[in-house]
């Protein structure tokens, strides 16, 4: 039992020393971002999937492609357009000649078959072909002519959103919108960071990241988060946070001000899960206020409506968030 | 438990207890001093010590609601520790996992330890203890300003001069008590000095234009008036009155009243000793009984004795002399006690060679004591008399001044105890001498002159041989004529022999 015992501490001490070797490992590719490359690997361990929405050139291709190669993962991108079909994201049958000259139907895998997936500029597909590749995500698995093929695991999807262009797009509605762990804003790189990119991409464009970890260690990591402890106390403030963002509920002032609708339960359980990824990230073994209050945003911002009143006082959805945190903090 | 949680957990506990303490100090101690500022200042009729019970009970209740209130869960220093350090709910964490196991839990628990290690004990400050002792030391000043504040006492309001002017009636009512007083009844040389009293008093007050020159002229004649009664009431002077007497026995009554000199213990006692033991000798002789003449005769003189003891504590009781009395307590242990020496009085029935039968003997017994009542009842009416001429005085001029009566205080008697009793008489010399009691003393070390020998002996020596004298004589039922000289001469000493000068008596 002791020995056992011994090898699993030493499996939680690995934790974080893995992690780091994963993020310096990503830096030789992908020039600052910090705070969105260390989210995407909590969505990674924790089972969740990202959206991530900004510019383009910021980016986000090369950080999938580059995580894939880290984590040893098959990587794939999909570029939605508005003529993207759902069998072009799942796969097909297709009816082809066997070696004895017989027509069979064989299906051939879409691109979604991979463990990580660049959906790109997922707003401009059909919501047809949209709900195809969510309900991927939701389930890990394939449904096409009755036949159903899994996803190896972990599945993990980084689907992106241009904020720019709103002609000819199909934002996602709130349900879908909900399947996404969370929601990072991919902002300009900074001077420093952008004169670091075109140093780097004046000497070479090859992505030098290797491989560190696999999908073994992925997943051995993500039961190993979900032992992570959470007392009452912290456990109740998320869940206080989450329905803090319902105006019909005993909520906040600034909910009532300012919300029109608030986050699925589902929120809750993504704080949770995200935040003992990022306690064992931190090198602590218990989920502290401070995780819950870090990952608060990007679990929410996609999950809240605001309201006019919110847009005529120039608050944006972080800005009611924040308010909101601050708030539950103060019934604590 | 950690043992680094358990080393705030104490830290925590003491500064409750702290806190509690110093919380009831704060209050207990100015509300004990509002009590005794309350009990000082008569604001209430409670003692001073009424402020300790309030202010331990306020202290009680304050000490109990604080500790309630203030008391440290775990779970309260944990989150205290966690926010206030930033361990970032490491030991509430560790608390609330404490009785699980895993991996992770264990070093959960590690890094929770080695995260409190670095904490030092004295930064873990819990509630404003400051704020308590501050409280407590502003209380405890109160507190002692109570004790040390005594009320000053107002200074009496001077009274302003009331005027006096002795009016018409006042005068003549004066004058008509000093008439009164001159023809009254009272001894001389004290109603002299009470008339003299009187006469300055009206010249005094005819001067008097205050009325505090009134009171004070008033209590100067009481006070001598006063003296002057005190001064009648001696038992020397009224002693010195029955011992002007005619009567020889009413003078050997009045010689064995000077005798009493409030002596205790002397050797007289010793001797009456033996008397009483020759007396009890014949206590239970009667008439019938078949004893001698002379034992039934002495049984006589013993009941008459007794008797006029008895006339005489009723002479004393109608005379309404106040029992406190010095005179009346002298009689009194005269009537008690010296009354037993009848045999005094036995040389005179010894002495007559007639052979007096039993009524004779009566007879001269009768004549030996019976004025004696009378005489001291006599003396002790004057007496009473003396008094109340005195005090009456004193009453009028308080009621036509309207003053206040002063304390009728006389000279304090000396009592007798309670052993001064005839009946019963126990020596330890086994001569069934009754009890002679604390205080009955007996003749005295005055010298008087022997004329058997021409020398000055003391007179319980010679009262001693007189006795032995008698008793030999009762013993042998004769006597030669010497002997009956020696008893004449004994007589005459022991009754009328004390100053040389009364030598030719």
């Amino acid at each position: 039992m002791s020995e056992i015992n011994n090898v699993e501490i030493e499996r939680v001490k690995m934790f974080s020393e893995k992690i780091a070797t994963v993020r310096s490992e990503l830096a030789k590719d992908v020039v600052g971002q910090k705070e969105i490359i260390d989210n995407v690997i909590i969505a990674i361990v924790a089972g969740g999937n990202v959206l991530l929405e900004g510019v383009p050139g910021v980016g986000k291709t090369r950080l999938v492609r580059s995580l894939g190669r880290v984590l040893s993962l098959p990587f794939s991108r999909i570029q939605f357009t508005p003529d993207l079909m759902p069998s072009d994201v799942t796969g097909t049958n297709i009816v082809e000649k066997d070696e004895s000259g017989r027509l069979q139907t064989k299906f051939r895998p879409g691109p979604i078959f991979a463990n990580l997936v660049l959906a790109d500029e997922i707003n401009r597909a059909t919501p047809k072909t949209q709900s195809a590749m969510l309900e991927v995500m939701q389930e890990h698995k394939v449904t096409v002519a009755n036949q159903t093929y899994k996803i190896d695991e972990p599945f993990f999807v980084l689907a992106t959103e241009n904020p720019i262009e709103q002609d000819g797009t199909y934002p996602l509605p709130e349900a879908q919108m909900d399947r996404f762990m969370f929601k990072l804003m991919v902002n300009f790189p900074s001077v420093e960071d952008l004169m670091d990119i075109v140093k780097m991409t004046q000497v070479t464009m090859a992505e030098t990241a290797e491989g560190v970890i696999n999908g073994e260690d992925i997943l051995a990591m993500r039961q190993l988060a979900s032992t992570v402890p959470v007392v009452d106390e912290v456990l109740e403030y998320a869940v206080n946070l989450v329905s803090n963002t319902h105006p019909e509920l005993n909520s906040t002032p600034s909910t009532k001000k300012y919300v029109k609708y608030g986050a699925s339960p589902r929120a809750a359980q993504g704080i949770i899960t995200a935040a003992k990824v990022r306690a064992l990230m931190s090198g602590r073994y218990n989920i502290s206020y401070e995780d819950i209050d870090a990952l608060a945003c990007p679990v929410l911002r996609h999950r809240i409506k605001i309201n006019y009143t919110a847009v005529n006082d120039k608050l944006g959805v972080d800005d009611v968030i924040a308010m909101i945190i601050k708030e539950t903090k103060k019934a604590r | 438990m950690s043992r680094n949680f358990i080393r705030f957990k104490s830290k925590a506990r003491r500064a409750c207890l702290i806190k509690s303490i110093l919380a009831g100090l704060s209050l207990g101690m100015p509300v004990g001093a509002a009590a005794l500022l309350l009990s000082k200042y008569r604001v209430w009729a409670l003692q001073d010590l009424i402020a300790l019970p309030i202010g331990i009970a306020v202290f009680a209740l304050i000490f109990a609601f604080t500790f309630l209130i203030c008391r440290v869960s775990d779970k309260k220093i944990a989150r205290a520790l966690d926010g206030r350090f930033g361990l970032n709910e490491r030991v509430q964490t560790m608390l609330a996992y404490g009785k699980e196991d895993s991996a992770i839990l264990r070093l959960q628990r590690e890094d929770t330890e080695k995260a409190l290690e670095n904490i030092p004990l004295k930064k873990f400050r819990l509630g404003f203890i400051w704020v308590y002792a501050l409280t407590a030391i502003i209380g405890a000043a109160l507190l002692a300003a109570a004790i040390v504040i005594t009320p000053v006492e107002e200074a009496p309001p001077v009274m302003p001069e009331v005027p006096f002017q002795i009016t018409e009636m006042q005068l003549s009512a004066l004058e008509e008590l000093v008439e009164r007083v001159g023809a009254s009844e009272m001894e001389e040389p004290y109603r002299a000095g009470v008339v003299q009293s009187l006469a300055v008093l009206v010249e005094e007050l005819r001067e008097a234009d205050t009325e505090n020159d009134r009171d004070e002229a008033l209590q100067k004649a009481f006070d001598e008036i006063n003296t002057s009664v005190d001064q009648s009431s001696t038992a020397v002077e009224l002693i010195n009155a029955l011992g002007a007497s005619s009567s020889n026995n009413v003078k050997a009554f009045a010689n064995a009243l000077k005798f009493y000199e409030w002596r205790r213990g002397s050797e007289w006692d010793e001797f009456y000793v033996k008397i009483s033991g020759f007396r009890n000798g014949f206590r239970h002789v009667d008439e019938e009984s078949g004893a001698s003449e002379e034992a039934v005769m002495l049984t006589f003189v013993k009941t008459l004795i007794s008797t006029t003891g008895t006339e005489i504590s009723l002479a004393l009781k109608r005379s309404g002399v106040d029992s406190s009395d010095a005179l009346y307590q002298a009689i009194l242990q005269y009537v008690k006690v010296d009354r037993e020496d009848g045999a005094k009085g036995l040389s005179v029935i010894f002495d007559s060679s007639e052979g007096l039968g039993y009524y004779e003997i009566q007879n001269e017994l009768d004549e030996m004591f019976g004025a004696l009542d009378a005489e001291i009842f006599e003396v002790l009416t004057q007496h009473k008399t003396n008094t109340d001429t005195g005090e009456n005085a004193i009453r009028t001029l308080a009621a036509l001044f309207e003053v206040a009566l002063p304390n009728f205080k006389r000279p304090d008697p000396i009592r007798l105890s309670d052993g001064d009793n005839t009946g019963g008489l126990n020596d330890e010399n086994g001569g069934g001498a009754g009890g002679i009691g604390v205080g009955a003393v007996y003749g005295s070390d005055d010298l008087v002159l022997d004329y058997n020998t021409d020398k000055y002996v003391e007179y319980g020596t010679l009262l001693e041989q007189y006795y032995q004298l008698m008793f030999g004589i009762v013993k042998d039922g004769d006597y030669s004529e010497e002997e009956k000289a020696q008893m004449e001469k004994y007589f005459e000493i022991l009754y009328g022999g004390f100053e040389e000068e009364d030598k030719g008596e």
